[in-house]
């Protein structure tokens, strides 16, 4: 069993291993499949026979060398003979050679006895010498065994795609720690936040009622600042202020100019540096409005807020706990930018066309094969292309509105010019991407009557010649444009009615800063208005 | 393992973040912005391009660091973002008051308990909808190449000691280049350094650390391998004129992170001045970046040609069908002669650098140096150009080393004539102290240099695969000859890096264990098969003609089956310059 000699180790390595180099110190052979070293070749091809099931192409490698016009389609694929104390792997999935006209499943020669024809062990597919090289560990059943199996030759196909080989780009998703952290200290914020919530109501109430109280003359209402002194004390313990040296925010020294406050819902001790902004004073009327939602009672019913001097001292801390995630959430809940609302425009008008767009292909190409098969389109078939055509040609002009508002379109900071920029890259991407390309596209429907016959008009606006889309898209007012430049007409004039409108108000109430953009973007809609009407000529609004 | 496809799932992680898995269609319709810090605005610029980034959605692409950002309630913001103490902290302020509505949080590399914990007790607006880290904590510079950006003079004291930060950076890199491969490898490493000693362990360590959360790949069936190199052990690659043209550009012009600055350059175009250079978005590139100079002239000719027979067919506009065509085409045609111009305004400014700082003369006798035995010819040769008026004092400063480097211990006596030699010529004095100091440096004798042996011995060994790789390219640059009068013989290119002899004993399992260690031996090296994987890292920094030699190999894997796939990575890209500015520190 296995190579007795040189020669045949030639016709092993044809068979499968040939590139890899045996160029040890004579005496000593290295296993091809698995680098392990022999003293002789007798030891390499028991060791081939046994650990890589060498021993069942062993038919094939004697026979070819007795005569190479034996035929070995059994000894491929043939299940080991004797089933003796070593293990032989599975062969029984292997694909046999000669019944049919085998080729290499990798570069699909035929497969004889020349070019050395193997079985990928763990596939079982026939492959030619050169394509069944790569290495494997597989146990017994031909199954991949990463930590257990033993070497065996195998197919590309079944290298690449053991499990993990082609795999890359760990991450790690730390969503739920992450959670887990915040949630676990928000109960101490959320009573936290409770009891500045309770301070500051009964704050604001405490004040009304004083107001309410010594409001009546201007002797009373000295004495009213002396009340709400006390009953700023009276809300929360503040902090003794003597050894007190640095503000408990920012850390800096008091001195003469830094003065010490104390916040009138935490009573810590602050500073009032215009600077680090660690305490701010905040008009009664201003505290309440943020936080409506709160049990305020005397405020409810007082209406004149604006009458009340007060401004409570608080610092930033205790600011942001009370207000941050209100203005947040409300701020959710307002109204979006006009420039993301451009982009939604944009993005749905795109998606239609994209939509449309392959329809219509896909009925240009029947209305193609129809004609090379000699039939006439059917008539629904035609109709349907017609109305796509319209559809495309009134997304395009969408689209092209909603490109002339994004690019018209003032933007109020860096963001919004940062995102119009974008827009408008992608826009152009868009046109040249899915719009230019169709004017190349070949739109040879024969009108006339040939084919369609006079039931359908208007397949093609100008005439029976053969047609381009590009001229359909692009020649000047097909009666398609003459509507869609109407449409887009009517939208300007309605904006343009709109800005007038806005102008007159900016005028009455003298935003004159707004005018002046106002004015612009009239004067802008006015040159276009003008362009269309010229275009349209006769065609204009009759 | 190509670093781009790497690249290219992360980009794509982040921009697609999804709240939830399986969030509604209205969510995936809102606009993004991306927010960066300073060490993943490069990251993406040089793996991504603003056109990918449209196509997703994003918008808005800003930084962390800038503090004039509006506040924009109806974005959703991606954060990528390395976990270092300075990027936290701006985080933890944005969190704080959130300029958008929704933040889905990604770190180039680990980020600390601490640092997630601050993170979540600053989200009070619960703002945070994802948290995740990705591992790519290094710069991609081709598919097969990676740096860390960290200059030797930052890392470490006379190819000796580790600074402390600086062992950790390169770390926590190396092990996100893992992560992003998917690799658990072994480790081996110069037994001789140092460095790569204290680093493997270091490694290993980092590893062991999260061998459950995160290195729990699939067993493959090789085991891959980190091969930790130490540029002390070839100090000649770095300090020869390189000759490909990706080499060439970083030697003569610069480039960083893709930017190649031309603004030097006399009376180059306006849109020229600054001009990226990616193998992974300019084909052109792509297809060039490893040829030698002369290689590259046919290529650029040709380029060239194609682009005017490419015009010429177009300048014949008659019908309004032609204008059609030709507008259709523009962009096209716009992308393509801009490419063109660029490509020849850095071939000509390459040209011509040559020409000025007489690289001809000196890149022929260092070769010749680091590959002959010593000789008188040679010497001669050197104190020639020693003694030139022309030539600029780095160069005779260079030569001067290589020649120490070859020569120095077995021709002692030569050596001291040399220096004394130099002391009274114009030579500075620091620059002869440098001499000395690389000398006691790198002591070994690199007249023993095993590539220089393995030179010789590929030159025997008929199969051997890099000799094969070197012959055949030797052949074309001989048959090359004729047409062309700059590239006269292939005496620019005689050196072989250090990396090519260790690359070819690795994928025939036969490097050596005495001089490349097992960090922790496998229990039975004789019964394995060659890694399938393998991961090179050069402490001391990388060339991009080891990049070449690295690409080359990549190559025939695809070509003959050959099975070992390998990635080359090192803390920095060395020029010649950057290389003896790091050893003068
Ligand atoms: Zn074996
Ligand atoms: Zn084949
Ligand atoms: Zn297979
Ligand atoms: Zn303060
Ligand atoms: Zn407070």
């Amino acid at each position: 069993m296995g190579i007795t000699n040189a020669s045949s180790t030639t016709t092993l390595s044809t068979n499968a291993i040939e590139e890899l180099p045996i160029n040890e110190p004579l005496g000593s052979v290295a296993c091809p499949i698995c680098s392990q070293e022999f003293i002789n070749l007798q030891k390499l091809n028991k060791h081939l026979d046994r650990d890589h099931g060498f021993d069942n192409t062993r038919n094939k490698s004697s026979s070819s060398l007795r005569s190479n016009s034996q035929k070995l389609p059994t000894s491929v694929g043939g299940s080991p003979k004797k089933q003796g104390k070593q293990q032989r792997i599975r062969t029984t999935h292997w694909e046999q050679l000669g019944k049919f006209p085998s080729t290499c499943g990798e570069c699909n020669c035929n497969l004889n006895d020349s070019v050395g024809a193997t079985n990928c062990r763990k596939c079982g597919k026939l492959y030619c010498g050169r394509h069944c090289r790569h290495k494997i560990k597989l146990n017994l059943n031909a199954k991949y065994d990463a930590e257990s199996g033993k070497w065996y030759i195998c197919c590309k196909s079944c290298y690449n795609k053991r499990p993990g080989y082609n795999d890359y780009g760990s991450y790690k998703d730390l969503t739920d720690d992450f959670v887990r952290y915040r949630n676990s200290n928000s109960e101490d914020k959320a009573l936290r936040l409770l009891q500045l919530e309770v301070r500051l109501v009964k704050l604001v109430d405490g004040v009304f009622r004083l107001y309410k109280r010594y409001n009546s003359n201007v002797i009373m209402r000295l004495k009213f600042s002396n009340e709400v002194s006390k009953l700023e004390r009276i809300i929360c313990p503040w902090k003794d202020d003597q050894n007190v040296v640095d503000c408990e925010i920012c850390i800096q020294p008091f001195t003469l100019t830094v003065r010490k406050h104390h916040c009138r819902l935490c009573g810590s001790v602050v500073c009032d540096d215009p600077h680090t902004m660690c305490s701010k004073k905040i008009p009664i009327q201003l505290l309440v409005n943020a936080s409506k939602e709160l049990p305020f009672k005397e405020a409810e019913k007082f209406k004149n807020i604006k009458d009340i001097q007060y401004s409570a001292l608080l610092c930033t801390k205790c600011t942001n706990t009370l207000y941050l995630k209100r203005m947040f959430k409300q701020s959710m809940k307002e109204k979006q930018s006009n420039i993301i609302q451009l982009y939604e425009n944009m993005n749905d008008t795109s998606k239609v066309i994209l939509k449309v767009l392959s329809t219509f292909e896909v009925l240009l190409l029947q209305v193609e094969n129809s004609k090379k098969s000699q039939d006439s389109p059917s008539e629904v078939l035609l109709k349907d292309l017609v109305t796509t055509r319209g559809k495309v040609m009134r997304n395009f002009s969408a689209f092209n509105l909603v490109v002339k508002q994004i690019n018209q379109y003032k933007p109020k900071n860096a963001t919004e010019t940062k995102i119009q920029k974008s827009l408008q890259i992608t826009a152009s991407e868009f046109v040249n991407k899915n719009i230019i390309p169709l004017k190349s596209l070949n739109f040879n429907i024969e009108s006339g009557t040939s084919i369609c016959g006079s039931s359908l008009p208007n397949i093609i606006d100008t005439g029976p010649q053969v047609k381009k889309l590009s001229d359909l898209l692009f020649n000047n007012l097909t009666i398609k444009e003459v509507k869609e430049y109407r449409e887009e007409l009517m939208v300007l004039k309605e904006q343009s009615f709109l800005v007038q409108s806005m102008v007159e108000t900016a005028k009455t109430q003298r935003k004159f800063e707004e005018l002046k953009s106002l004015d612009e973007n009239l004067k802008d809609l006015n040159v276009r208005i003008e362009e269309l009407e010229n275009k349209l000529g006769e065609e204009g609004f009759s | 393992m190509n670093l781009f496809k790497v690249a290219d799932l992360y980009v794509s992680r982040i921009v697609n973040s999804k709240a939830k898995p399986n969030a509604n269609a209205e969510e995936s319709t809102k606009i993004k912005a991306l927010l960066l810090d300073k060490d993943t605005v490069t990251t993406i610029s040089m793996c991504s391009t603003q056109t990918e980034l449209l196509q997703n959605e994003v918008y808005l692409v800003d930084t962390l660091e800038n503090p004039n950002r509006d506040t924009m309630r109806h974005i959703k913001c991606m954060v990528y973002i390395s976990p270092s103490e300075e990027s936290i902290q701006l985080l933890v302020k944005e969190l704080q008051n959130p300029k958008y509505g929704e933040y889905h949080i990604f770190f180039n590399n680990m980020v600390s308990k601490s640092q997630l914990e601050r993170l979540a007790e600053a989200d009070d607006m619960e703002a945070v909808v994802k948290v995740e880290e990705i591992f790519q904590d290094y710069h991609i510079l081709n598919e097969d190449l990676c740096t860390l950006d960290c200059s030797n003079d930052l890392l470490f004291r006379n190819f000796e000691l580790w600074d402390e930060d600086g062992l950790r950076t390169v770390t926590e890199s190396i092990t996100s280049l893992l992560l992003s491969l998917k690799l658990r490898p072994q480790i081996r490493y110069a037994t001789n350094s140092k460095l790569c000693a204290k680093l493997a362990k270091e490694v290993e360590f980092s590893i062991s650390q999260n061998d459950t959360s995160l290195f729990d790949f699939p067993t493959m069936d090789t085991t891959p391998i980190l091969l930790l190199l130490d540029r002390k052990n070839d100090p000649l690659t770095p300090l020869l004129q390189p000759w490909t043209y990706q080499s060439m550009i970083h030697e003569y012009i610069g480039v960083k992170r893709n930017i190649v600055d031309l603004s030097k350059v006399d009376n180059i175009d306006k849109d020229l001045q600054k001009v990226t250079l990616s193998a992974k978005q300019d084909p052109f590139f792509h297809d060039t970046m490893y040829l030698n100079f002369g290689e590259l002239g046919d290529k650029v000719k040709q380029y060239v040609i194609n682009y005017k027979d490419k015009t010429q067919s177009n300048t014949k506009i008659e019908t309004i069908e032609d204008i059609k065509g030709f507008i259709e085409k523009y962009p096209e045609f716009r992308k393509l002669s801009g490419n063109v111009s660029k490509h020849m305004a850095i071939v000509g400014e390459l040209d011509k650098q040559l020409q000025l700082r007489d690289i001809w003369g000196v890149s022929e006798l260092e070769q010749n140096i680091s590959v002959h035995d010593d000789n008188q010819e040679d010497y001669q040769q050197l104190l020639t150009l020693l003694d030139s008026q022309k030539l600029d004092n780095f160069y005779k400063l260079k030569l001067s080393c290589i020649y120490m480097l070859r020569h120095g211990n077995s021709n002692p006596r030569q050596m001291d004539n040399l220096i004394s030699r130099l002391k009274s010529s114009s030579m500075p004095i620091e620059d002869v102290n440098l001499l000395l100091k690389i000398k006691k440096m790198f002591h070994t004798d690199f007249s023993n240099n095993t590539s220089v042996d393995n030179m010789k011995k590929t030159n025997n060994v008929s199969d051997h695969l890099l000799s094969d790789l070197a012959r055949r390219f030797n052949d074309k640059l001989n048959s090359r000859n004729n047409n062309n009068s700059t590239m006269s013989d292939n005496v620019f290119m005689q050196h072989l890096p250090e990396i090519s002899h260790i690359l070819t004993e690795l994928s025939t399992n036969k490097l050596s264990i005495e001089k490349y260690k097992y960090l922790k031996e496998p229990s039975s090296i004789r019964n394995t098969l060659p890694p399938q994987d393998t991961v090179v890292f050069i402490v001391g920094g990388v060339t991009y003609e080891e990049a070449k030699i690295i690409h080359e190999f990549n190559q025939d894997i695809s070509k003959n089956n050959n099975n070992m796939r390998v990635v080359l990575g090192g803390n920095d890209i060395l020029s010649t310059r950057e290389f003896l500015r790091s050893l003068r520190l």
